[in-house]
């Protein structure tokens, strides 16, 4: 009785995500964020009028989804490293691919890549608002 | 004490570890025999604790019996390393030739016991972990008495996504969690790399729980109409 309800929970959960997702890609794709008011606006940047890091993003995933890379990149390049950073991180920890690349994925992981991550994400944030 | 081994010759071909008593029915006084400590392949009866069980019936080399350390050294250059046995003792005609020089066809006698130090190689990691190619200290233990094993997950990967994503105060916490992970677990600190680690999910994940409980409640505040062009 238990494994059944546990199998239960795992496939509500599944598709929660599923349709959770389906709504959100289908909101940007529609909307511009820049126009419309269903998305939340940076607290930080209300307040101070300085960006954060964070800025810039839900623009970037709406132009994203409607195929225009370059205006895309321009809301906000650091999300487009990290994406590709964190795809390919999440790639190397899987068992497939673990064990052969492993010195890279410690390369990416390690005390080096925290401190890179923490400075570029610093000088990120100053240099977006000069 | 442990017993001492020997190896003898057994139709050219070399037999052994076995013990004396072994020998005893196995070889005659004049089979070649070797223990760890004899410098060459020698007549078992000129090998005084050999000799003696089998009798001493023919052995002809007197000062070998002597109480000194070795029953070989002095003046018995005759049965050692020297194809020439023929020679000495006994009228077994059958002695030295099939075996020539004791050295050849057996190698060295000290071979049969190899490298006794490590039959089993380095038994700490043979695969290392991820970090050894760095130089990490492992072998040392760990004063905090925690197990050595793999350094814990810094959780970077979160910590980013935390920052960018969802609440970047929390995030850069999380960000200076993930380095101090790995910094001290470089310098041997394990339970503390274990907290950092432990810390580092922890903000993270609070991260993305604020940044979801404030977008749901953006939602309902647009909802409400309370919210829109805000």
């Amino acid at each position: 009785m238990r494994h059944f309800e546990h199998k239960i929970l795992w496939i509500f959960t599944t598709i929660a995500v599923i349709v959770l997702v389906a709504v959100m890609v289908v909101l940007y794709r529609d909307n511009n964020p820049l126009e419309s008011n269903w998305f939340p606006k940076c607290g930080f940047y209300v307040m101070t009028g300085y960006k954060c890091p964070g800025c810039g993003g839900q623009r970037a995933v709406h132009y994203l989804l409607n195929g225009e890379f370059k205006e895309s990149f321009k809301q906000n390049p650091l999300f487009h490293i990290a994406a590709l950073y964190i795809i390919t991180v999440l790639v190397l920890k899987t068992p497939l691919f673990y064990p052969r690349h492993k010195k890279v994925l410690y390369a990416l992981t390690g005390l080096h890549a925290c401190i890179i991550w923490f400075v570029g994400i610093i000088a990120f944030w100053i240099l977006r608002n000069i | 004490m442990s017993e001492q081994k020997y190896f003898y010759i057994e139709n050219g071909n070399q037999v052994g570890p076995v013990t004396a008593e072994d020998l005893l029915g196995k070889i005659d006084p004049n089979t070649d025999i070797w223990c760890p400590g004899m410098t060459n392949w020698a007549p078992a009866n000129t090998v005084p604790e050999i000799s003696a069980l089998l009798g001493g019936a023919s052995a002809p080399v007197p000062d070998v019996v002597s109480a000194d350390s070795s029953p070989y050294s002095g003046g018995n250059s005759q049965n050692y390393g020297n194809p020439d046995y023929a020679n000495q003792q006994s009228s077994d005609a059958n002695l030295q030739q099939p075996y020539g020089n004791p050295q050849q066809p057996y190698g060295n006698p000290q071979q049969p016991y190899g490298n006794q130090q490590q039959p089993y190689g380095n038994p700490q990691q043979p695969y290392g972990n991820p970090q050894q190619p760095y130089g990490n200290q492992q072998p040392y233990g760990n004063p905090q008495g925690m197990p050595t094993g793999n350094k814990p997950d810094n959780y970077l990967v979160w910590a980013i996504v935390s920052t960018l994503f969802c609440c970047w105060p929390i995030g850069i916490a999380s960000i200076v969690n993930a380095a101090k992970v790995d910094a001290e677990w470089n310098k041997g600190n394990y339970a503390e790399a274990q907290k950092y680690s432990e810390n580092a999910k922890k903000f993270a994940t609070i991260s993305a729980i604020v940044g979801a409980i404030g977008l749901v409640i953006y939602f309902v505040l647009v909802f409400a109409g309370a919210a829109g062009g805000m």
